[in-house]
């Protein structure tokens, strides 16, 4: 097995799921999502067992979803409930596969393992999302590449001054003697600290921070396998990093989440929400960020990140025996977990299946 | 000098000599044990030059930072006798230090 299924992936933005279901594929499994009449959020195998329509193009009846293909209905819990043909007879028959679903911080996470073992705890915690105090741009696209390698885009951010001079970063002569790093892990997350001393601020600060130099903090959380919880911030310099602040002070919060959502070993969902706290309501200033970050991820991460993965032509990293710098340590901690958590899930899995053939 | 008994996957022996103050990783490459890849070159940040310590070994040794534990912490075949080669210095002492070489993960 290639993906972590005992984990919460992001199944796309809770205001992107109204009344018309929506699919998505994760490891390589189509899902359909959809409200039901309270607007609770369901997930389930995206295809009717009859002749395997995709039940995201059918519409929403109440609770139930109706086939757009024969009409058959399905209600939450994935079983066929309604036949409108002949005797109406229902065929018995195990129900769809379904998913837990957890809506939180305007996220709509879904568990790709058994839904009884779906732990809540474990959700990344994203409250800036849905903080009144923060301007808020959420978006979505698709990377030709493989999701660790999305992983390692953010872990080993040591690419920025080359990548992103202009963007997110600044050059390479401005930044790199300066930069102190570092990263240490727990069972299922890796946190990474950079910090940039006495510097111009970037233009994600998109002018709105008045000093001429200033201290960059980034704090970032990479939770497995694949969501990040990055902590930015610019303070005036020599004062403490802040998580909060009051109205009069210069320092500036831009809190953002990038949740990679495996499709398939070569193709990933990129959910990203960026965010400021300052002048949040200057329209120029906002059409300025949603240029800035599209630069940032399309025209300048992707090409690249599409580059390296064709270049790996399906093959492992580890197995490639890469170059690996003391800048690498967060990629390297982040990769190692998700070794182990494979590895732990494809030995219960074996267990499983020696406990069947015994009984 | 000071000596290594090092087990490899193969479960053959092969001595390996420093001088006190040398790296234990740097003296496995340069004497040819090839399973340690050490892609990191030292850095501690790859957890390519994983060994096991011989039980009666481990407290000749300083102790593990704590980067070098979260890496080892990160790895499937981690066991209480884990270190990363790259993060040991030999300090004298007239009895081998004997070490395994720990699975490929």
């Amino acid at each position: 097995m290639t993906f972590i299924l005992n984990t919460w992936y992001c199944g796309g933005w809770a205001s992107d799921l109204m009344e018309k279901p929506k699919s998505i594929t994760i490891c390589g499994e189509a899902i359909m999502l959809f409200r039901d009449s309270a607007g609770a959020a369901y997930a389930m195998e995206d295809r009717c067992p009859h002749r395997f329509a995709p039940l995201s193009q059918g519409k929403v009846i109440g609770d139930r979803i109706q086939c757009p293909y024969h009409g058959l209905e399905f209600d939450r819990r994935g079983a066929c409930v309604f036949n409108p043909h002949g005797k109406q007879v229902i065929p018995a028959r195990q129900p769809l596969k379904t998913y837990a679903v957890h809506e939180q911080n305007g996220v709509l996470w879904i568990w790709m393992g058994a839904p009884e073992q779906a732990d809540e705890s474990k959700v990344l915690k994203l409250d800036f999302l849905d903080d009144g105090r923060y301007l808020v741009l959420k978006g979505h696209f698709m990377v030709k590449a493989n999701y660790q390698l999305l992983n390692d885009n953010l872990l080993d951010l040591s690419h920025v001054p080359y990548i992103h001079p202009t963007t997110v970063g600044m050059p390479p002569k401005h930044v790199v003697r300066k930069v102190t790093y570092k990263a240490h892990a727990d069972a299922e997350s890796v946190y990474t600290e950079r910090f940039l001393p006495d510097v111009a601020p970037t233009a994600q600060f998109l002018g709105l921070f008045k000093p001429e130099t200033g201290d960059i903090h980034l704090h970032l959380t990479w939770r497995a396998p694949s969501s990040f919880h990055l902590d930015l911030s610019i303070v005036p310099c020599g004062t403490p990093k802040r998580t909060t602040i009051e109205p009069d002070d210069q320092a500036m919060l831009i809190p953002g989440a990038h949740l990679m959502v495996p499709e398939t070993a070569d193709t990933t969902h990129y959910f990203y929400a960026v965010s400021r706290n300052a002048d949040i309501t200057n329209e120029e200033k906002t059409v300025a960020m949603r240029a800035l970050y599209k630069q940032t991820l399309l025209d300048e991460d992707m090409p690249m990140i599409e580059a390296c993965h064709r270049l790996m032509r399906g093959r492992e990293l580890m197995e490639l025996k890469p170059l690996v710098l003391e800048s690498d340590l967060g990629s390297m901690l982040a990769r190692k977990i998700i070794n182990k958590l494979l590895a732990k899930q494809n030995s219960a899995h074996a267990t499983d299946n020696v406990t069947e053939t015994i009984e | 000098m000071v000596q290594l008994v090092v087990e490899k996957r193969n479960g053959e022996t092969s001595l390996v000599e420093l001088e006190p103050g040398g790296n234990v990783m740097q003296a496995m490459v340069d004497q040819g044990i090839s399973e340690i890849a050490a892609l990191c070159g030292g850095a501690c940040a790859c957890a390519t030059c994983h060994i096991y310590i011989a039980e009666q070994d481990v407290g000749r040794l300083m102790p593990a930072s704590p980067v070098e534990l979260d890496l080892l912490d990160a790895l499937i075949y981690r066991k209480d006798t884990s270190r990363l080669a790259c993060q040991i210095i030999v300090q004298h002492g007239s009895n081998p230090i004997h070490m395994v070489v720990a699975p490929e993960e």
